[in-house]
């Protein structure tokens, strides 16, 4: 059937002006990047570790590194001194002839690569703090003594200290299937953090003279050794955390007697460690229904004025843990409370000083228990005992297995911000959610932040948002990333972990918002969840790549996502999507009474020129002599004829009954015009209100724009007679302009302009003007968003 | 003084092995490259001196604390140029608990940007020194406050430059925090017109000028 169409009407929007495409690139017969292109060819080649689907191959390997650690904390001088045993299995189908251990407090030596690396400050902007963190960086004795490195028998090893790494020579290859041991001694100062910021260290209360102790990355530890990279070479410079094996710990702490300790593990000795009250509340905590002081806030008060009167050792035991960190100090309030994570007890706690308090026993472990849950909803059961959140002594917040330490206070008068509560909350949440990503999924943090930064962070805001409605979440809603997504001076999110230009923005927010893109938009919660549940359990316990995370997510979800991870992972590119035009277009009827009328009217409204409205009334020849009439005078084209009759019949009489049913609806096609200028291929999500005050929504894939990714056209066939299209209505795509998402157009004011017409219409502010201006900054600070 | 003295000492190790000016009093400061003219390197250095001493002073009033709590070192400006009233119009986003940390340690007092009495005023004072658009290589322009926003996510501070010549030959810096945080990242978003460019302020690369030939 052919089809007769009769543009009524084109409707062009405001003058579109998007980015000019770049016109250097050599000239090709096709003028635009396949931003659909199949990865396969940056992706690494699938082999026996690693299969093609993202899971574990059969040949799968990883190391294993088992360590008995005996320390002790120098409280009068804070400094480590401790001797380890590392037992290491070599799984790798490789001969070894040399181990790599890494030493990462040797990032505090004044001569370190961090150190030497670091670059001038602005002078104009120089505080006193930031001179004396520089001062104290170059005259604090930081980094590891090394003072023995030995067989099991006791011969020493010949080694090599190589910045924050040391090479251990093996006397003879360590063949596949082996394993060996050897011993370190070694000792070091801790850093104080308030001075020299690290993942650890201690702080000084000066009030009280005490300190409390963070203790990390504070012993040497065995480089991973993988089918990928071979060693980890990356040298420690700060910002890349770190990536170990796996293994199992005992490790005996020695502390002052009247320290209170929390580590990754299992105490094994309450009774020489505890009193027998601390160890009543212990068992009762674990059924206990809400969190229960081991040690009270009155308690930890009168700690504080203690001496210690001599030396206890606290001995842990934490199996299939890729790292060891513990906390001390004498003024630790414990708190605790056990929580069954399905058929997996869990026993979450919090240490904290008196300066955490009201804040700390109200949150931390509520966030803890919080999640653990959630976590383990999307990814697998929590399979540690154990789960601490620790107040200080670094100030924002650091992960290991089973412990990590937060920063937020509340002010020294226990008054808090809304702001530092929920960064509490968030921090919590964020630091014991790193248990999932990187400890037991153990990513390599040293060269991609995204795979547990990004990960845990999505993770966080679905927890965030199941603690409290509309909670405040930093990350995670697209329309919070839009200004860095629109900026242009950015790295993607698959570069090296030391090479970020905006850390927090690349590592954290862009990957998390991606994820949330991915679920919401993209696949829909219920495909996501399953591939991304797939991901966490495939890699429990494993080593995974970005590759293995690709296409676990493609493999599971049963979706091609290369064009996602191409543009949001591998690009800069942004989603600024819009609509240029809207072409209206109705179904001529093939009836010739109804057309030609259509087609009478449409001529009548044309538009008279000037001369010709003018000529109008101007006496005529013919008029005067009728004779001069002919036949071509009175023919009209739009009078119906015969043989139009004919025609239609004929017409008619070919259609079948769909095609007349069809030919009848009346229907009105919508042609919208739709343009790429961010770059970012993204789903068209449409919302069409039509006159008759219905809407419906539109949700096109991506792959609207796989022959064409800079001007696509999507037809809409409607009875109705549409009002108003509107491009991703629910702000679910980081579209970082919103002025071309409207048909018709919509100015869009800046964010400037809105909040200047608030000000001018603000009778807040009127208040303020004539009277207290704290009082009115306040309420025009909470009536902002 | 005696923590001056301490740090101009400093400040001669630690720039031990870059080219020195032979150290006098407080002027430690090392002549920048390219620069002949000895007494124009001197008056220069005298003026950096003084400056450092100055800004030293100014954010030294009480003991440093350790601030990076959150890895989200940056803020971003989207900062628009209106033609019709000739006025840069800048929306500046960063961390509500950065910037009360830095005006705690300008003030020497708690800081709570929701309830400190005049906290605009102070605010004030501080973008301008760190906030600066400078015309065609003259003094920078007169920052004008129009107010702020600030919620538990983001503290958004709004106000306007007059730029009476445009956009074209004016350098740009936005040094915020950078007292306070050694990696921060200031991104300004500038749009004038149909152009569109993103700085990055670091203390590397502290301002860059707009040039007629890119727009």
């Amino acid at each position: 059937m052919k089809l007769h169409f009769a543009l009524l009407c084109s409707l062009t929007l405001l003058g579109f002006s998007g980015a000019a495409f770049a016109q250097d690139a050599p000239p090709k017969k096709f003028d635009q990047e396949d931003k659909f292109r199949q990865l396969e060819e940056i992706l690494p080649t699938a082999n026996a570790y690693r299969t093609s689907s993202g899971a574990p191959g059969h040949g799968y390997w990883q190391q294993r590194a088992d360590y008995v650690i005996d320390v002790e904390l120098d409280d009068e001088n804070q400094r480590i001194i401790a001797h380890e045993q590392i037992t290491y299995h070599n799984n790798s189908p490789d001969e070894l002839r040399y181990l790599w251990l890494q030493l990462d407090q040797n990032i505090f030596r004044a001569d370190s690569d961090a150190n030497l690396t670091a670059t001038a400050p602005d002078l104009d902007r120089v505080s006193f703090g930031m001179l004396k963190s520089y001062l104290e960086s170059q005259s604090f004795a930081g980094g590891m003594n090394i003072t023995h490195v030995a067989d099991a028998e006791g011969n020493p090893l010949s080694h090599s200290i190589v910045k924050t790494m040391m090479r251990v020579d093996l006397p003879r290859p360590l063949r596949t299937g082996e394993s060996t041991v050897f011993t370190v001694d070694w000792n070091y100062n801790i850093n104080d953090c308030n001075l020299i910021r690290g993942r650890s260290g201690y702080e000084f209360f000066e009030k009280d003279g005490n300190y409390l102790y963070g203790i990390a990355q504070w012993f040497p530890r065995m480089v991973a050794y993988t089918d990928a990279n071979g060693w980890q070479h990356k040298q420690f410079l700060g910002r890349g955390e770190f990536t170990l094996e796996l293994g199992d710990y005992e490790v005996r702490l020695t502390v002052p007697d009247d320290h209170i300790v929390g580590a990754t593990g299992i105490l094994q000795n309450p009774e020489d460690v505890l009193t027998e009250t601390q160890r009543q509340r212990l068992r009762e905590s674990k059924t206990a229904s809400r969190p229960m002081f081991i040690v009270s806030p009155e308690e930890a008060a009168e700690n504080e004025k203690s001496k210690p009167s001599g030396k206890k050792t606290w001995i842990y035991k934490a199996e299939n843990v890729r790292d060891y960190a513990f906390c001390s100090s004498r003024k630790f309030i414990w708190d605790a409370q056990g929580h069954n994570v399905n058929g997996n007890e869990v026993l979450a706690m919090s240490f904290y000083p008196n300066e955490g308090e009201p804040l700390w026993s109200q949150y931390s472990t509520h966030s803890i228990i919080h999640t653990l849950n959630v976590y383990s909803r999307y990814t697998f059961d929590y399979p540690y005992p154990i789960a601490i959140s620790v107040n200080g002594p670094i100030s924002g917040g650091m992960e290991y297995p089973m412990i990590c330490f937060n920063g937020p206070r509340p002010e020294e008068d226990g008054t808090y911000t809304a702001r530092t509560k929920y960064g509490l909350i968030s921090v919590v949440i964020h630091e014991v959610g790193h248990n999932y990503f990187p400890m037991i999924v153990n990513s390599d943090e040293r060269q991609w932040t995204w795979m547990d930064e990004g990960l845990n962070s999505f993770l966080q805001f679905l927890a965030e948002q199941e603690w409290e409605e509309d909670y405040p979440s930093r990350r995670g809603e697209p329309q919070d990333i839009v200004e860095y997504m629109a900026s242009t001076n950015q790295v993607p999110i698959m570069t090296n972990s030391e090479s970020l230009l905006q850390f927090g923005p690349n590592g954290y927010s862009k990957p998390a918002t991606a994820l949330n893109v991915l679920r919401e938009t993209v696949l829909g919660r219920e495909l996501f969840d399953f591939a991304f549940k797939e991901y966490a359990i495939r890699w429990k316990f494993k080593r995974p790549m970005p590759a293995d995370f690709f296409r676990t997510m493609e493999d599971a979800s049963g979706i091609d996502l290369d064009w996602f991870w191409r543009g949001w992972f591998y690009s800069t590119d942004h989603c600024d999507l819009g609509i240029t035009n809207v072409r209206v277009a109705t179904m001529k009827s093939g009836n010739p009474y109804t057309d030609k009328a259509q087609d009478r009217a449409d001529r009548d409204a044309e538009v008279q020129t000037l001369s010709q409205q003018r000529n109008k009334d101007l006496p005529k020849r013919i008029d005067e002599f009728p004779e001069l009439r002919d036949f071509y005078n009175e023919f009209d084209e739009l009078n119906v004829t015969d043989a139009d009759r004919e025609q239609y019949e004929k017409f008619l009489a070919k259609l079948d009954d769909d095609e007349k049913e069809m030919l009848n609806s009346q229907a009105n096609f919508y042609v919208v015009d739709l343009q790429n200028v961010g770059g970012l291929v993204m789903p068209v999500i449409l919302k069409i209100e039509f006159e008759d005050g219905t809407e419906e929504e539109l949700r096109i894939p991506a792959e609207i724009w796989r022959y064409d990714n800079e001007k696509v056209s999507k037809l809409i066939l409607t009875p109705k007679i549409i009002s108003q299209i509107t491009l991703d209505p629910h702000l679910e795509t980081a579209d970082v302009d919103l002025e071309n998402n409207f048909f018709p157009p919509k100015i869009i004011k800046s964010r400037f302009e809105l909040f200047k017409e608030q000000q001018q219409s603000n009778p807040i502010r009127d208040a303020q003007k004539a009277g207290d201006a704290a009082t009115a900054d306040d309420a025009a600070a909470t009536g902002g968003q | 003084m005696v923590r001056w003295i301490r740090i101009s000492t400093f400040g001669y190790q630690w720039l031990s092995g870059t080219q020195l000016y032979p150290q006098s009093g407080a002027n430690w400061i090392p002549a920048s490259a390219g620069m002949t003219d000895k007494r124009a390197t001197e008056r220069m250095m005298f003026r950096s001196a003084l400056t450092l001493l100055a800004n030293v002073i100014n954010v030294a009033l009480i003991a440093s604390a350790a601030t990076a709590a959150h890895p989200f070192h940056v803020s971003i400006a989207q900062a628009k140029y209106n033609a019709e009233s000739k006025n840069l119009e800048v929306a500046l986003r960063v961390h509500p608990g950065d910037l009360e940390t830095m005006l705690r340690r300008r003030t020497g007092k708690p800081i709570n940007i929701d309830k400190t009495e005049k906290v605009d005023e102070l605010i004030v004072a501080y973008l301008k020194e760190v906030f600066q658009v400078k015309p065609g290589g003259k003094e920078a322009v007169e920052l004008k406050w129009v107010g702020k926003q600030v919620d538990v996510k983001h503290a958004w501070l709004f106000f306007e430059c007059p730029l009476p010549e445009g956009t074209t030959d004016v350098e740009f810096s936005n040094r915020i925090f950078f007292e306070i945080l050694s990696d921060q990242v200031n991104t300004i978003n500038l749009e004038d017109g149909d152009y569109k460019k993103s700085l990055n302020c670091t203390k590397d690369r502290p301002s860059a000028i707009i040039r007629a030939a890119e727009k």
